[in-house]
């Protein structure tokens, strides 16, 4: 058959070689490509027949070649302009294609970047997974795992399916490109919508992962607690001791609840539902939580305001052992906190 | 004796014809004559819709591909760029002036 398809050309190009030599080029370029596609077709429909029964003698085809040779009028001129503007680009990008290529050591950029195309596929099907998790959950919160009902492992299920299926179609348009407009559109545009939620995926995360650095605390609803280190909480005199059965108020007369030990005993109040916490937060709250070591306080020992200046100050020594320390030096002060607003 | 047939009107129109039947969808060679075969322009040659593929390529209107496939040999496809579908939409508008022309040139009396 390929015998018969480059006589049947040649056949063809004889009968035409009165034309100009671009025009006949142009018009024979492809020739043999084509008949190789009559002559599949005369083999699927059962074969038997020559080129020269389906298409008439090379000379007919040659005389009706020609007769196509009409001039074709030139392009409108918004046509023209269009298709000036992508040959500009193309040559552009041929330029940058050539140009940037061996620095990152290929002949061409191009080159590279179909290298990159399965790793795009991935990205692709995960991004694909990231939306229709945050579609079906109206959008609270957003994670780098998809998340369905909370759930990670049904998740990372919906995403290795979705990468998958993401591969599969990569393979598919990249062995054979979708040849209906609509299906290319189609592609398109969801590669598009794709594309934007990904870039809109990646400044929220950027926003999330820089935000505790520069952004006000207070307006962030995701700050940091800075209490979060805290169990438990000691109160110290003008004097430097700890105050046993300390009580914290904030501006309100609430009592302010910091550390665990307070927590959770706050949340036992008789009333069970907390209501009679506000008398069970004392500090120190943890009973078993030893006292810090405070060499910096020991330094400076001042007397109590409601001391007379006259009252002996406590000795350095028992800045090592609080407790006692409090009960020998200040035996008064201890048990009678200064009185809280709230009481 | 005055002769009309449809392989003369056809000439004049089958650059529209071609384009036409690339508007939705892409085709190679063979695929293209089918479509125009079916679409009822049964006269049309290969060698027609070949060499015009071909013009209409050279002059700009048509881009190509190529597709392998898996039985028989790869296949060239030809697409509309811009400049094709302006000039698809343009001969369409001038077509249908001249059509309806002609129809109330022919129009039987009643």
């Amino acid at each position: 058959m390929n015998v018969e398809i480059a006589q049947y050309a040649a056949q063809v190009g004889a009968a035409l070689s009165d034309l100009p030599e671009q025009a006949r080029d142009d018009l024979l370029e492809d020739l043999p490509a084509h008949l190789a596609e009559v002559a599949a077709e005369i083999e699927a429909e059962g074969g038997g027949a020559t080129l020269a029964e389906r298409l008439g003698p090379p000379s007919a085809y040659a005389a009706e070649l020609r007769a196509t040779l009409g001039h074709p009028g030139r392009p409108g001129r918004a046509g023209v302009w269009v298709g000036r503007a992508v040959s500009r680009a193309q040559v552009r990008w041929n330029g940058l294609d050539r140009r940037l290529g061996p620095v990152i050591g290929y002949e061409r950029l191009g080159e590279f970047l179909a290298l990159l195309r399965p790793a795009w596929w991935v990205v692709r099907g995960w991004l694909v997974a990231m939306l229709v998790a945050q579609l079906w959950r109206d959008g609270d919160g957003l994670g780098l795992l998809p998340r369905f009902e909370g759930s990670t492992v049904l998740g990372m299920m919906v995403l290795i399916a979705f990468v998958v299926g993401s591969i599969w179609l990569g393979r598919r348009t990249a062995a054979a490109p979708p040849t209906r407009r609509r299906e290319r559109v189609a592609l398109r545009a969801a590669t598009a919508v794709v594309v934007v939620f990904g870039l809109g995926l990646w400044a929220a995360a950027d926003d999330r992962l820089m935000g505790p650095f520069w952004q006000d605390p207070s307006a962030a609803s995701w700050a940091p607690d800075p209490y979060q280190q805290v169990n438990d909480v000691f109160v110290l005199g003008p004097d430097g001791q700890i105050i046993e059965g300390a009580r914290l108020v904030d501006q309100d007369g609430s009592p302010v609840v910091l550390g665990y030990c307070a927590q959770r005993f706050g949340w036992e109040g008789p009333g069970g539902g907390g209501r009679g916490w506000e008398w069970r937060v004392v500090y120190p709250s943890c009973p078993d939580l030893s006292a810090p070591q405070l060499p910096w306080v020991a330094a400076s020992p001042g007397p109590l305001p409601w001391q007379t200046p006259t009252g002996p100050s406590p000795s350095p020594s028992t800045s090592g052992s609080p407790s006692p320390g409090v009960a020998a030096a200040t035996p008064s002060a201890t048990p009678t906190p200064k009185p809280s607003p709230a009481s | 004796m005055l002769s009309v047939d449809t392989t003369q009107l056809l000439k004049g129109v089958l650059d529209l014809a071609v384009l036409a039947v690339l508007r939705d969808d892409d085709g190679y060679g063979y695929d293209i004559l089918r479509r125009l075969r079916t679409a009822g322009l049964t006269e049309i040659g290969d060698a027609s819709v070949y060499g015009t593929l071909r013009r209409l390529f050279a002059a700009g209107y048509l881009t190509t591909y190529v597709v392998p496939s898996e039985e028989g040999p790869h296949r060239k496809y030809y697409a509309l760029n811009p400049a094709g579908r302006t000039q698809l939409k343009q001969g369409g508008d001038v077509w249908r002036e001249f059509a309806s022309t002609m129809n109330t040139l022919l129009r039987e009396p009643a």
